[in-house]
């Protein structure tokens, strides 16, 4: 008799659904590998420095189950999920499956290849880790690699760059209670490929649900994504996000992320300048609000010559909403002529709501140029005032502020109908704010 | 009241204790190792009450619950803490060099450029017969100090060592021991609680001003404070003091482990200014040797409208491992931290401070400045926390790391946790090395290398060395000219 511990659960469920697994031979030998790794370390502890704001105590006291199959929805529902007058590719995700009749990925250029996971996953050269990326730490991300069910694959070839933005979009249905979703994705840009992705999380239903969400990026040389990540799980969803990149010389990635929804939230976002003059922007806006508790966790490796990063932060904290933010910047030895450069900045709104930041500088080469700034106050009542003797109400005149304290990040996105979406998700958070909708 | 050796023997026959005690009470050595018959031992010997010794034991029983801390971003080799023995008087007399020409012409040539007179370089060294001379021709501290006493006196200041004050003044050192700086706080508090040997005690009366700068200097030439350091000042309603400690010529001393602890606490009104220069043997350019300074330094400021500052000038010691920081319980309390850490060679350091808000209008400064050089690594680590209570809570950081060498590190982890909606909290920090076009003005100003990052280096500097007192500033800015020599180039 297996103890029912913590870890024993999720091998049990390994147990149940192995059979159905994608992936051939060779990805089941990667996922004995990693379901060991995660069944030795088991979640993370509590004590461990990297966790010291978070716990994932109340996923680990229920008992999560794979969906067998993508819940069902009705066109006209994943439809209105999608920002207006967006045009893009579509990979759709229901329930950790990826769901043809929803996606659209016709009429891509050549040399491009958008597909499922599982496919990918089946296919003769599938990994579900990429050889490239070398260093994933940490136990969630193993127990993804044991249980991924599917996400989306895209490779482009040298030179290609998409038309479009790729909009994924991965939907938990909840239809059940405490389903699970073990969702991968992976973006391969060969040299000089360049595309957009937005990766979208959205959660219907009551029920509580577990979203591990590995996002894995190959950036080869003169390569630029630019991913966006909106985050609009459930309330009663519990998401934990990697992301993992690997850079080669001359790539960028542009990193925009919100973080809206969920019950609790857990992103990190890594990234590694594996050669010279690699640059990386990650830009993020979170806002809990109610109980919500978001946690953002940023790693830049800068491990060679000439990189360069600018990183922002701006949380929004309402009622008893409670922020993590931890960026790390870490410049290698011989990464010379480093340039980066981090700002945390935190609005708190209630006397409930709590944030934790941390940004944390290591740095072992000396000519370098790096810098960080982090800040936590409240909106200028001075500017409250002035808004209110214009006849704007209280709740109107601090949601207008605090529009504008994210909207320097929502512009930076480039894209407007995803700048649209963004701004509208944010004030329709903030009391008051709906009457402003049309200010975005 | 000096333990006689039956004191001591029957307290061995009592426990059972096989191994048995170095007994010759005139050496004062007790064998390596830590049990409680060391701390019932070194308690016995210092001839202090009852409730002492039940309050090192319950430490010692705490301590040995606890892990050493692995979070600090430095690299030691695991720390043997039965190999340490824990009472140990000045070494014996053979064990001294019997002339400076003995002593490692490293730290002479240092003392000569920090221009410490002859006579005083012989009492640093530790050379023979030397402390009688150092007493007398020095600084004729005896006389310093009984003058000083009397003047303290006159004020109502008492200024003594802990151990004294444990028989004179036990009333006060049980209320405020351990207050702010519980046993069980950290693994090297709790080791510190159980086996502290000396320090210094400090009582300001109520509205009194301290009429001179206190200084450990000249007391620790009189007596070895030991590694186990404890220091608590108590600043009454209204009072002012400010305390020096340490010393800027790098001492000789053989203890590879300092743990100490210093407790302040500032009444309503009151205010401590807290500086130190330390400057513990680094270890050679290998990293062999070197002292291990481990200390947990907390200051409470518990009355409405009090302040601590901290200062502190870290040059030497293999590893620090050091955190003065600051409660702010009352309302309108201040805390300061002012820093300037170097490590170069093999040196790491790990230091910062906390800001803790709880009381209303609270407001705190943090200024840190790291400069790192050869393969030196240093962390600045910082938290500042407000709480619920703690309505417009203000804290500025500002934390700056100078890097001299492609072989040396600096890091920064500022911890920021706020909640309290009316908390305006700033931290920034800066990373960079010597700017070129900087060098090359000063240079072509006719400055040699090595005067032109001299003044690079104290200009970066210059916000913390203002804080302190006068002619510890001047020579903080020397010590820090010899730390850095041949750093460049």
């Amino acid at each position: 008799m297996i103890p029912d511990t913590v870890t024993n659960r999720y091998r049990n469920e390994y147990d149940r659904v192995f059979a159905r697994l994608p992936g051939g031979p060779g990805p089941a030998g990667e996922r004995q590998h990693h379901l060991a790794r995660f069944m030795e370390t088991g979640f993370p502890h509590p004590r461990a420095e990297d966790w010291k704001y978070t716990s994932l105590q109340p996923i680990e006291k229920r008992e999560f189950k794979l969906a067998d199959a993508a819940g069902n929805l009705d066109p006209a529902h994943v439809k209105a999920l999608i920002p207006d007058s967006l045009d893009a590719y579509r990979v759709v995700i229901i329930d950790g499956h990826y769901v043809p009749e929803h996606s659209l990925i016709d009429g891509l250029p050549s040399g491009a290849t958008v597909d499922s996971f599982a496919n990918y996953l089946g296919s003769n050269e599938g990994t579900i880790q990429s050889p490239v990326i070398k260093d994933e730490p940490g136990s969630l991300t193993d127990l993804n690699a044991a249980l991924v069910t599917d996400g989306a694959y895209v490779r482009l070839a040298n030179n290609v760059a998409l038309d479009k933005p790729i909009h994924v979009l991965t939907i938990a249905t909840a239809d059940q209670a405490d389903q699970m979703n073990q969702v991968r994705h992976r973006f391969e840009l060969a040299t000089s490929a360049e595309a957009t992705v937005i990766e979208h999380y959205v959660g219907l239903g009551e029920s509580a649900y577990f979203t591990n969400v590995v996002t894995e990026v190959v950036a080869s040389a003169n390569s630029k994504l630019t991913r966006c990540r909106i985050q609009q799980e459930g309330k009663r969803g519990y998401h934990i996000g990697s992301f993992y990149a690997h850079q080669s010389r001359d790539s960028r990635i542009i990193d925009h992320a919100f973080d809206y929804g969920a019950r609790l939230a857990r992103t990190g976002t890594n990234t590694r300048l594996a050669e010279d003059n690699a640059e990386v922007h990650l830009y993020g806006v979170y806002a809990p609000t109610g109980r919500q508790h978001i946690d953002n966790h940023t790693r830049v490796d800068h491990a060679t010559e000439h990189g360069i990063s600018r990183e922002i932060y701006k949380g929004v904290l309402d009622d008893h909403g409670r922020g993590v933010f931890n960026g790390k910047i870490i410049v290698h030895p011989h990464a010379q002529k480093t340039d980066s450069d981090q700002a945390a900045n935190a609005l708190l709104l209630s006397d409930k709501a709590e944030v934790d930041a941390k940004p944390e500088l290591e740095i072992y080469a000396d000519d370098v140029v790096c810098g960080h700034g982090s800040t936590v106050g409240q909106l200028d009542e001075a500017a409250v005032f002035y808004l209110k003797s214009r006849g704007v109400s209280e709740d109107g005149a601090r949601a207008i502020l605090t529009y504008s304290f994210a909207n320097a990040l929502v512009q930076m996105i480039g894209l407007q109908p995803i700048e649209r979406f963004v701004e509208s998700a944010l004030l329709a958070k903030l009391p008051g704010g709906a009457s402003y909708a049309d200010l975005a | 009241m000096a333990a006689t050796t039956e004191d001591v023997e029957t307290l061995v026959a009592d426990r059972g204790y096989a191994a048995g005690f170095v007994t010759d009470l005139e050496q004062d050595t007790v064998p390596p190792g830590l049990n409680e018959d060391v701390i019932r031992f070194i308690s016995n010997k210092k001839n202090e009450p009852q409730w002492m010794l039940d309050w090192r034991l319950e430490a010692y029983r705490q301590w040995m619950t606890m892990t050493h801390p692995t979070w600090p971003h430095i690299h030691h080799e695991p720390i043997d803490y039965q190999a340490i023995s824990y009472y140990s008087a000045p070494k014996s007399h053979e064990d001294k060099p019997d002339s400076l020409d003995d002593v490692d012409p490293k730290l002479l040539e240092t003392y000569e450029k920090l221009g410490i007179p002859l006579k005083e370089q012989e009492v640093l060294a530790g050379v023979k017969g030397s402390e009688n001379v150092a007493v007398d021709a020095v600084f004729d501290s005896v006389s310093v100090a009984t003058t000083f006493k009397d003047k303290l006196a006159e004020a109502g200041v008492i200024f003594c060592s802990i151990s004294e004050a444990i028989q004179e003044y036990p009333e006060i050192v049980k209320k405020h021991i351990g207050s702010v700086v519980p046993r069980g706080d950290n693994y090297f508090a709790s080791l510190n609680s159980a086996v502290f040997t000396d320090g210094s005690f400090v009582y300001i009366p109520e509205g009194v001003t301290c009429p001179m700068e206190l200084s450990t200097y000249f007391r620790i030439n009189a007596e070895n404070t030991g590694q186990f350091e404890r220091t608590l000042i108590i600043a009454e309603k209204g009072s002012h003091v400010s305390y020096l400690e340490g010393c800027t010529a790098p001492q000789r001393d053989e203890n590879q482990l300092h743990a100490a602890v210093v407790e302040l606490i500032a009444e309503e009104d009151a205010e401590i200014k807290y500086s130190t220069v330390q400057n513990w043997y680094p270890g050679d350019e290998n990293g062999k040797g070197g002292i291990y300074n481990f200390v947990t330094k907390r200051g409470d400021c518990r009355g409405d409208r009090s302040k601590i500052s901290w200062t502190q000038v870290e040059t030497g010691s293999a590893v620090t491992w050091k955190y003065p920081s600051c409660v702010l319980n009352g309302d309108n309390s201040v805390g300061e931290f002012y820093s300037v850490a170097v490590t170069r060679g093999m040196q790491q350091a790990d230091t910062g401070t906390k800001m803790i808000h709880v009381g209303k209008n609270t407001k705190s400064t943090i200024i840190a400045k790291g400069i790192s050089a050869a393969q030196g690594e240093q962390s600045y680590r910082g938290l500042v926390k407000v709480v619920p209570s703690a309505s417009n809570a203000r804290n500025f950081t500002q934390c700056d790391s100078l890097l001299i060498g492609d072989r040396c590190g600096a890091h920064t982890f500022p911890y920021v946790e706020s909640k309290n909606s009316t908390a305006k909290l700033e931290h920034e920090a800066t990373t960079s090395k010597i700017g070129e076009d900087q060098m090359f003005y000063c240079q072509q100003r006719g400055l040699s290398e090595e005067d032109a990052v001299n003044m690079i280096v104290n200009g970066f500097c210059k916000e913390v060395f203002n804080e302190l007192p006068m002619e510890f500033a001047v020579e903080a800015q020397k010590l820090l000219n010899v730390t850095l020599e041949n750093a460049v180039g």
